[in-house]
């Protein structure tokens, strides 16, 4: 069973990605901000990061740059997840470190195929 | 006297302390009460959440205040979906019979009650109540009208187009929330709209041409054209930059008649619709354009930029003949009247 942590101020987001994770069998720890994200970051050292971008007291993107650093989790595979669809967000978020990125309005099931597609690949 | 001011400082400081009571308390039960709602919500959410597996069952035993919560908490939902699970909670819904609910709520005597209902219709889609909220266009309530407007748009039937222009038209509706339902339409709202832009409301007749360019429809260039001598200056705006979006090149010498005769005055009358109508030269693309927007350089900054930004999209330009020549007469008349003010009578 994979750790996913999880990191929205939106509280919906977070449930219905954590409803269709544990459905799948992961097991989802929930953030709704980025500083306590990048700390359950550290504590949990979860298999794989669902960051938004835009969040309060630190935002995904500044999360995101914070995992790469850390020697511990530079390799923990992050999907970004946001509402920024610009051609610029984009490549700003993979520049950040992200491995995947996913604009809102998402596909839950979509969300499920990522998320095992990368836990796959960083098992090998 | 000393006894009557003794009275009244009592009075005064008894109504004070009452009141701070009564502001702590409304505070506390709001608190309360808000703590409830919150935990209400993280109940009901769950069986909400069963509906994105197909699972209308968890939400067809609700009624009462915890069937509101699970509209309220799917309302929330739906737009922050796409796809399948989309089309899967939606589909729950209505078999858990919440769209038949919002349907008949759309008559509740609550404007609160309506105005909700009409987001869960929208949210969900449900093609099956437009005829229902087209009616709560006429609300007396303006935050169901608005409501209304909205899942109109999400809902995205051409068939609700003309009468949510007429919203705008006679002002029932903000203009920003149905040209937003208008977008999520789409292109096919577009043969609905061109009759729009002959219509009395001057913010009718703009967000018609706006989106109209916005969605390349093609068959309004000859009424836009037209528009290029409004006598509305919002209009001719708007008219201009959606012929730039088509991209015609039967619109591109109007187009710099109006630009050719604004430069030529000592003081440039209307900024926005040469700047207007550069952006549209260059988007059209026709290189004859070139001489007339290079003129435009040196002419206000927003001109100046829009001029160049123009020349920039029209390349390496070898234009032998420029496309308004000044011998052949230019339609200075018409551009010289309205620019005036003044009514021009229609042209073609």
């Amino acid at each position: 069973m994979s750790k996913v942590l999880v990191v929205d101020d939106d509280v919906d987001i977070c449930a219905l990605i954590r409803f269709k994770l544990e459905q799948m069998g992961h097991e989802v720890v929930v953030e709704h901000d980025g500083d306590g994200g990048l700390a359950a970051a550290r504590e949990e050292h979860p298999d794989l990061v669902v960051l938004d971008w835009m969040m309060p007291r630190r935002t995904g993107l500044e999360v995101c740059v914070e995992l790469r650093q850390d020697a511990e989790l530079e390799r923990v595979p992050v999907i970004l997840l946001t509402a920024k669809a610009q051609e610029a967000d984009v490549q700003r978020g993979f520049a950040a470190g992200a491995d995947d990125y996913i604009v809102k309005p998402f596909s839950p099931r979509e969300l499920g195929s990522r998320v095992g597609a990368l836990l796959q690949r960083s098992r090998r | 006297m000393g006894l009557a001011f003794t009275i009244s400082l009592v009075v005064l400081g008894t109504t004070l302390v009452l009141l701070l009571v009564s502001v702590v308390a409304a505070k506390v039960v709001g608190g309360r009460r808000e703590r409830a709602h919150e935990r209400l919500v993280d109940e009901v959410r769950p069986l909400v959440l069963a509906g994105l597996e197909g699972d209308a069952e968890p939400m067809l035993g609700l009624s009462g205040t915890r069937a509101e919560v699970a509209e309220s908490v799917a309302t929330t939902l739906l737009p922050k979906l796409r796809g399948a699970d989309r089309a899967e909670l939606a589909s729950a819904l209505e078999r858990a019979g919440a769209i038949e609910r919002a349907r008949r709520a759309l008559h509740h005597g609550r404007a609160s009650r309506r105005q909700r209902a009409a987001e869960l219709l929208g949210a969900a889609g449900a093609a099956s109540a437009t005829v229902d909220l087209l009616a709560a266009l006429d609300d007396h309530d303006a935050g169901v009208r608005t409501s209304a407007a909205r899942a109109l748009g999400r809902i995205g039937r051409p068939g609700s187009v003309p009468a949510l222009v007429a919203a705008l038209d006679d002002r029932r509706v903000p203009a920003n929330t149905v040209a937003m339902a208008l977008l999520r339409v789409g292109p096919r709202a577009a043969p609905a709209l061109v009759p729009a832009l002959q219509l009395g409301a001057v913010r009718t007749r703009t967000i018609a041409a706006e989106l109209l360019g916005s969605f390349g429809h093609l068959p309004a260039a000859p009424t836009l054209h037209a528009l290029v001598y409004d006598e509305e200056p919002r209009v001719r705006i708007s008219a201009v930059r959606a012929l730039g979006r088509l991209g015609e090149p039967s619109t591109a010498p109007r187009i710099a008649g109006v630009l050719q005769w604004l430069l030529a005055q000592p003081e440039l009358p209307d900024a926005d619709l040469a700047a207007a109508c550069a952006t549209a030269l260059g988007q059209i693309g026709d290189r004859r354009a070139a001489p007339l927007l290079r003129q435009a350089l040196g002419r206000s900054h927003r001109v100046s930029f829009a001029a160049a930004a123009a020349l920039a999209e029209l390349g390496p330009t070898v234009a032998p003949e420029p496309l308004v020549d000044p011998a052949d007469g230019v339609e200075t008349a018409p551009v010289a009247a309205i620019l005036a003010g003044r009514a021009v009578g229609a042209a073609s």
